[in-house]
């Protein structure tokens, strides 16, 4: 049975696979396309530069009339994102607009990382150490960065992420835009 | 001998002064009052009364308009600026949306079925925006525009098929009907005035286009409004009327631009009533 949000969700994958923002990709599992995974690139020159970083996107009946449920699946440290990886960001709250298609939530994750907003922190101690210890902030940063990469390879027997180890591990020596592209490309591979 | 000459010579000025003042005074109010305040014919008379009072309810509420627009000014002089750019913003828009043939609903992002255009110049599938509308605000709230948070009060449909083609197709009609006539009957009605004028821009160029479009307008209606638009018409042609131009010039034709934004002020609110009354007749 198709229904508004299903079809909706059709066409959101649909855009992101004809034109993906660059740093993102996402897909629904294969049983149930109400419940995406997605993966996001730490921004260039930004201390979470180089991380891959794992999230799931929880849709409900009623998208695009009210915001998906967005939790990162690896570890973070940032200001706005609890403990449980849950994100707090206004466009998924109070701000939600219908017009926001999945490639849209995901590219404001992914300039949430380097932009912020101190005064409302989800994570006390990444607010502090971002407002007061700008260092340490990014020593710590730079650890769960580390802890991305690790995260893939834990995950090495389940077979959906098995490309993506491959492909990461093929692509370490490479430059950030081939990292980009095979990326993609072995998501397209595994959707196809 | 000295004190008998200052009496003497006190004595005569004040009998001159006396004399010449009220003969000036009296002239000069007289005349004047007979030329100008008081002409001899009744039917002029009467003329020149109803222009003064006209011309006096214009002026009064040119001036509460000015007392109003003042005081928002100074409470938001940087809305006003951002206020004018997204007006020219939304006219443009708002032409651009009626001239094009198709459309891509911004929320289920396919091509819009029953397009329906908000008073912001945004256009949604009519399902689609009733639904946003029913999931986000209480049934008795407006709803904000999904792509601008701008509260619309309107909901126009462009560009619907037409009736008669197949059950189906009337069926979808009829129940789209429905719903924005639901909608523009709980919130396009009871506004204030300025919110009126800042619907032209969008009502105009929406009554050009859909006139003679039967699906929205009943043949009574459009009856209604061309008679009223061919009487505004007259009014202006002819030379004789409540207030001649052939003997007033410059007053007389004040006198139907005056009466011309009234009637066109009363069919533009007409035509929201209509459009919300529908609903009414259709329950």
């Amino acid at each position: 049975m198709t229904t508004p949000s299903r079809r909706r969700l059709m066409r959101d994958f649909k855009k992101l696979q004809e034109d993906p923002p660059a740093g993102v990709s996402g897909a629904p599992t294969e049983d149930n396309i109400l419940t995406w995974e997605a993966i996001i690139f730490g921004p260039q020159e930004t201390p979470f530069e180089d991380g891959t970083f794992k999230l799931s996107l929880e849709f409900t009946e009623e998208y695009p009339n009210k915001p998906p449920t967005v939790k990162f699946i690896s570890k973070m440290f940032h200001p706005n994102v609890y403990a449980d990886g849950s994100i707090c960001l206004d466009i998924l709250q109070n701000r939600w607009s219908p017009t926001y298609d999945v490639a849209a939530i995901l590219t404001s994750i992914q300039s949430l990382l380097d932009e912020p907003n101190p005064n409302s922190p989800a994570n006390s101690l990444a607010a502090q150490l971002y407002q007061e210890n700008r260092r340490e902030y990014e020593k710590r940063v730079q650890q769960i960065v580390e802890q991305s990469w690790l995260n893939f390879g834990e995950n090495e027997g389940d077979a959906v992420l098995k490309d993506d180890v491959e492909i990461e591990e093929i692509a370490a020596p490479g430059a950030n835009d081939a990292d980009d592209d095979r990326m993609d490309e072995g998501a397209s591979g595994s959707n196809a | 001998m000295e004190q008998g000459v200052p009496a003497t010579s006190s004595e005569i000025p004040p009998f001159t002064e006396n004399i010449t003042i009220p003969e000036v005074v009296s002239e000069t109010v007289t005349e004047p009052d007979e030329d100008w305040l008081w002409p001899s014919d009744p039917d002029v008379e009467l003329a020149t009364q109803i222009t003064m009072a006209i011309a006096v309810i214009f002026i009064v509420k040119a001036i509460f308009d000015a007392w109003q627009s003042r005081r928002r000014q100074r409470a938001a002089s940087r809305m006003d600026e951002n206020a004018e750019r997204n007006q020219i913003i939304t006219q443009r828009r708002i032409s651009e949306a009626l001239h094009q043939s198709s459309h891509e609903c911004p929320i289920c992002l396919a091509n819009a079925s029953f397009p329906v255009l908000t008073d912001c110049g945004h256009i949604f599938c009519c399902e689609c925006i009733i639904q946003y509308w029913q999931q986000s605000k209480a049934i008795v709230t407006p709803c904000d525009c999904a792509m601008c948070r701008s509260t619309f009060y309107m909901l126009l449909p462009v560009h619907w098929p037409t009736m008669g083609t197949s059950e189906e197709t009337d069926d979808h009609i009829q129940e789209n009907n429905i719903r924005i006539d639901d909608y523009n009957r709980r919130f396009s009605i009871n506004r204030p005035v300025l919110d009126y004028i800042r619907d032209i821009p969008i009502l105009i160029p929406y009554l050009i286009r859909n006139f003679f479009n039967n699906d929205i307008f009943t043949l009574v209606y459009q009856v209604r409004i061309g008679f009223v638009f061919i009487c505004v018409i007259t009014y202006f042609l002819l030379p004789s009327d409540m207030v001649p131009e052939s003997i007033y010039g410059i007053i007389g034709f004040l006198d139907d631009c005056i009466i011309g934004i009234l009637v066109f002020g009363a069919m533009f609110r007409w035509l929201r009533e209509y459009m919300a009354d529908r609903g009414l007749a259709r329950n």
